[in-house]
C-alpha cells in the first residue's frame, strides 16, 4: 500500500490540475476614466481623453456630431487596450485616436475661422 | 270690271271681318277667366285658358272654349257648373286677365312655355327662358305662328333699341332663338372669345375671309363701309412675319396685289383697293427672311415653342429661351447645349449649365455666343424616377449615377454636380426595409486610383450630421448592401466568433460600443451544459496572440464591470462544457484510479 500511495498522488496531482489562462479585466475600462497615467500608453490616453473633453467644449460635438461619435469609439476602444494590457494593440489603437483628434481639431478651427468670417 | 273687282271686295271683307272682328273678344290661350262660387275655396282663384283652349274646373273637370266668344263660352261654364253645383244658376263669370302664353326654344338657357303678361316683347320673353345662351345666333330669331315664320334680327333691335325691329307677340307663339353656324355640329364647351377670334361672320355670302400672317385669320361680317385695312384689323392685325407689300385679295376670283406698306408711307387712300362681300384677303409670310438659314436660329427640345426664330444681332441665349416661352418643367437645364456648325460642315456642341446661372447667378459672357444657323438643345430629364428605366437610353453615362441593391428603385439616374448623395437615395425611393445602412459603399469611378468608402447611413440618420455624406460624382456607383447577405461578406475584422455551450453560435459584427455580455446575450447564452465560470476569450488582435479567462457567474454575483475581458472586433469565445472543468476531471481522475490500485491490489495478492 506504500508503495500505490505516492503513485495515486502523482496520478490525481496530473490528471486534476487543468492549466486555465490568466482572468481578463478592462473589457469595459471606458467606464471608469482615471486621469493618472502610470505608462506612456496610459499618458497618452488620458491625454487624448482631456483633447476630446476640450474639444467638445468647443462644440465639436455639435458641429460635427458624426465625427465626435467615431473617435468617442476610437477612445473606448484605446481605453480597453491600454488599461487591458494589450500593449501592441493600444499604441495602434491611440495612433488612430489622435488622428481622429486632429482630423476633428482642424474642422473645428475651419468652422469657427467661417463663422468669425461671417460675423460683422 | 270694275263690278267685279268690288264684289270681290266686298265678298272678302264679309268673310274676314268677323273673325278679326270677334278675335279681341274670343278667349284665348294664357287668359284668367274668374267664377264667383261663394263658399267654394277651390274658385278663390281665377282659372287660365290652356294652350288647347280649355278650362279645367274643380269637380267640373275640361270645358272647351276654342272658338267661342267669351259670351259663349261663360254660358257654356255656366252649363257645366249647374250640372254640378245646385243653387248657382247665375254664377258671376268674367275675363280677369289677358295673359300671353309663349314658347320660347333654342338657344335659350331654359327652354320653354313662357306664361308672360298681355304687353311682353320678345326680350321679355327670352329673358323669361333665362337669356340667350352663349354662341345664340342674334340676327335671325325667329317667331312662328301657326304656319308663319317672322325671322327678325334681334341684334339689330339691341343694338338700337327700335322696338319696331322686333315683331309684336301672340299667345301661343314659338320664339325660336336658333345656334350660330360657328358653334359647330358638336356640342362642346363654348369659348365665344376663342371662336370669335376666327371671325365673326354667320353667312359667308356677307363675309369677308381673312388670313395668312395675321392673328386671328377668320371669316369676318363685311358692311359696305369696311376697308382692308379695316378687316385686317379685325383679323387682329399682320404678324411680324406678314409679308405687308405683298398682301392679295381676291375678289369674284380675281387676284389683285395690294401693297400695305406704300398705304401707311403716304396715306393715299386711293391705294385702297374696294372691297365687297365675299372676298378674300390673303397675307403672305416674309417667304426669304424665315426660311433662310443665315437669318435664323433653332430651340428645340423641352421648351414651351421649339421652332426657328429670327436671329438679331446681340441676341443671347436668354433672350431666345425667352422668346421659345421658357424652358419646361422637365427641362433638364443644366445640360444645355449650343450647336454650332464650323465652315467644314462639322457640328460642335458647347454645353452650358443654365440651371446653374439660373440659381446661382453669373456672368453674361460665360454663356456661348449665338450666331445665326446655331441650333440650341434643351435635353429632358426622365419624367419620373420609377420610369428611369425606360428613359436611360436617352441619359449619357456622363451625366448618370449608379444605384444598386438594398433600395427601392436601383437603377440610372440623371445626376449633375447640383444634386448630392441624399438626392440620388431620394430618386432611388429610400433604402429598403432590408438595407444594411451601417455599411453603403461608394465606388469612386472617375479618380486615377479605384476608389470604395464606406458610409454609416445609420450613423447619418442618427446625427444628422452631413460632413459625413460623401461627394459623390457622375458615373460613380452606390451599393447599399441587404443585411441578409451572405455571411461571408462580412469581414472577420469586424465580426467576433462564438463556440462552444452556447445557445446560437456563430459569427457576429461587434464594434467597441459592445462588450462579451452584449455577445453573449446576442448568442442565446450559454447552455445548461455550460462551464460559465472558465469563459476563454482568445484574442489575435495586431499579431498579439493571448487567452483570458471570464467568469461570468462571478460577475453576475459582483457585478464590477472590470472583470469583463477585453474583447475586440476578430476575436473568439469560447464557451467549455462543465466536463472540462477541474471537479469532473478530479472526480474521473479517482474513478481511475480506484480502478488503477484495484488492479495493483489483485496483482500483489497473485
Amino acid at each position: 500500500m506504500k508503495k500505490v500511495l505516492p503513485i495515486l498522488i502523482a496520478f490525481l496531482g496530473l490528471s486534476g490540475c487543468a492549466n486555465w489562462p490568466q482572468h481578463g479585466h478592462s473589457g469595459a475600462a471606458e467606464l471608469s476614466i482615471s486621469f493618472v497615467g502610470e505608462t506612456p500608453e496610459q499618458v497618452r490616453l488620458f491625454s487624448a481623453q482631456k483633447k476630446l473633453i476640450a474639444l467638445e467644449e468647443q462644440g465639436a460635438k455639435d458641429y460635427f456630431p458624426a465625427a465626435f461619435i467615431i473617435t468617442n469609439i476610437q477612445l473606448s476602444r484605446a481605453t480597453r487596450t491600454v488599461q487591458g494590457g494589450f500593449l501592441k494593440s493600444s499604441r495602434t489603437d491611440l495612433d488612430k485616436l489622435d488622428a481622429l483628434i486632429q482630423g476633428l481639431r482642424a474642422n473645428l478651427r475651419q468652422k469657427h475661422s467661417l463663422r468669425a468670417e461671417l460675423l460683422p | 270690271m270694275t263690278k267685279f273687282i268690288l264684289c270681290i271686295l266686298i265678298l272678302t271683307l264679309t268673310l274676314t271681318y268677323p273673325a278679326s272682328a270677334n278675335e279681341p273678344d274670343t278667349l284665348r290661350p294664357g287668359d284668367m277667366v274668374s267664377i264667383l262660387l261663394p263658399g267654394e275655396v277651390a274658385f278663390d282663384k281665377p282659372f287660365q285658358v290652356d294652350l288647347h283652349r280649355r278650362l279645367l274646373l274643380p269637380e267640373v273637370g275640361s270645358v272647351s272654349v276654342a272658338g267661342l266668344s267669351q259670351a259663349e263660352a261663360f254660358e257654356r261654364i255656366q252649363v257645366k257648373l249647374n250640372d254640378v253645383f245646385k243653387g248657382f244658376e247665375r254664377t258671376p263669370i268674367t275675363l280677369k286677365e289677358r295673359r300671353l302664353l309663349i314658347t320660347v326654344m333654342g338657344y335659350v338657357k331654359h327652354p320653354g312655355l313662357q306664361d308672360l303678361n298681355e304687353s311682353s316683347t320678345v326680350q321679355m320673353a327670352i329673358n323669361s327662358a333665362g337669356g340667350l345662351k352663349v354662341g345664340a345666333q342674334l340676327d335671325k330669331v325667329q317667331i312662328r305662328r301657326g304656319e308663319q315664320v317672322i325671322v327678325f334680327n334681334y341684334k339689330k333691335y339691341l343694338d338700337t333699341g327700335d322696338p319696331s325691329l322686333i315683331p309684336f307677340l301672340k299667345s301661343m307663339d314659338h320664339v325660336f332663338v336658333p345656334a350660330s353656324p360657328l358653334t359647330g355640329n358638336v356640342e362642346v364647351n363654348f369659348d365665344a372669345r376663342t371662336l370669335t377670334a376666327a371671325g365673326d361672320a354667320s353667312d359667308k355670302d356677307k363675309a369677308v375671309i381673312v388670313f395668312g400672317e395675321v392673328h386671328r385669320p377668320g371669316s369676318f361680317a363685311y358692311k359696305g363701309s369696311n376697308s382692308i385695312v379695316d378687316m385686317i384689323m379685325r383679323a387682329g392685325g399682320v404678324t411680324r412675319y406678314a409679308a405687308v407689300d405683298k398682301i392679295k385679295i381676291i375678289s369674284n376670283g380675281v387676284p389683285m396685289p395690294f401693297n400695305l406698306r406704300s398705304y401707311l408711307d403716304t396715306g393715299r387712300s386711293d391705294l385702297l383697293p374696294s372691297l365687297i362681300a365675299g372676298d378674300t384677303i390673303y397675307v403672305p409670310q416674309i417667304v426669304e427672311r424665315v426660311q433662310g438659314g443665315e437669318r435664323t436660329i433653332r430651340i428645340i427640345g423641352s421648351v414651351a415653342r421649339p421652332g426657328r426664330y429670327d436671329f438679331t444681332k446681340g441676341m443671347s441665349l436668354l433672350d431666345l429661351i425667352a422668346i421659345s416661352g421658357a424652358p419646361k418643367a422637365e427641362a433638364d437645364t443644366a445640360h444645355v447645349q449650343v450647336l454650332k456648325t464650323d465652315k467644314a460642315g462639322s457640328v460642335n456642341g458647347i454645353p452650358f449649365n443654365l440651371k446653374k446661372f439660373f440659381d446661382k447667378g453669373g456672368n453674361m459672357s460665360d454663356m456661348p455666343v449665338l450666331a445665326a444657323g446655331d441650333t440650341v438643345v434643351v435635353p429632358e430629364l426622365p419624367k419620373d424616377p420609377n420610369d428611369n428605366r425606360s428613359q436611360w437610353v436617352r441619359q449619357s453615362s456622363e451625366s448618370s449615377i449608379y444605384v444598386f441593391g438594398g433600395v427601392t428603385a436601383p437603377g440610372r439616374y440623371g445626376f449633375n454636380e447640383e444634386l448630392n448623395f441624399l438626392d440620388i437615395l431620394a430618386a432611388a425611393q429610400g433604402p429598403t426595409a432590408n438595407a444594411d445602412l451601417r455599411n453603403v459603399k461608394i465606388s469612386h469611378r472617375n479618380e486615377d486610383l479605384s476608389r470604395v468608402s464606406n458610409v454609416d447611413l445609420s450613423l447619418y440618420f442618427r446625427t444628422g450630421d452631413e460632413s459625413m455624406l460623401p461627394r459623390i460624382e457622375p458615373e460613380d456607383v452606390i451599393f447599399i448592401p441587404q443585411r441578409s447577405s451572405d455571411w461571408r461578406d462580412t469581414p472577420k475584422e469586424t465580426s467576433v466568433r462564438i463556440l462552444g455551450a452556447i445557445n446560437k453560435p456563430g459569427r457576429y459584427v461587434f464594434d467597441d460600443t459592445l462588450t462579451i455580455l452584449d455577445v453573449l446575450a446576442e448568442s442565446g447564452g450559454p447552455t445548461t451544459e455550460a462551464l460559465q465560470e472558465k469563459i476563454i476569450v482568445v484574442s489575435n488582435a495586431d499579431g498579439e496572440q493571448t487567452s483570458r479567462l471570464f467568469d461570468l457567474v462571478q460577475f453576475a454575483r459582483s457585478g464590477d464591470f472590470s472583470k469583463l475581458p477585453v474583447l475586440r472586433a476578430g476575436d473568439t469565445i469560447y464557451i467549455p462544457n462543465k466536463e472540462e472543468g477541474a471537479w469532473s476531471i478530479a472526480s474521473t481522475a479517482i474513478r481511475d484510479a480506484v480502478s488503477v490500485l484495484s488492479l495493483v491490489h489483485l496483482a500483489s495478492g497473485l
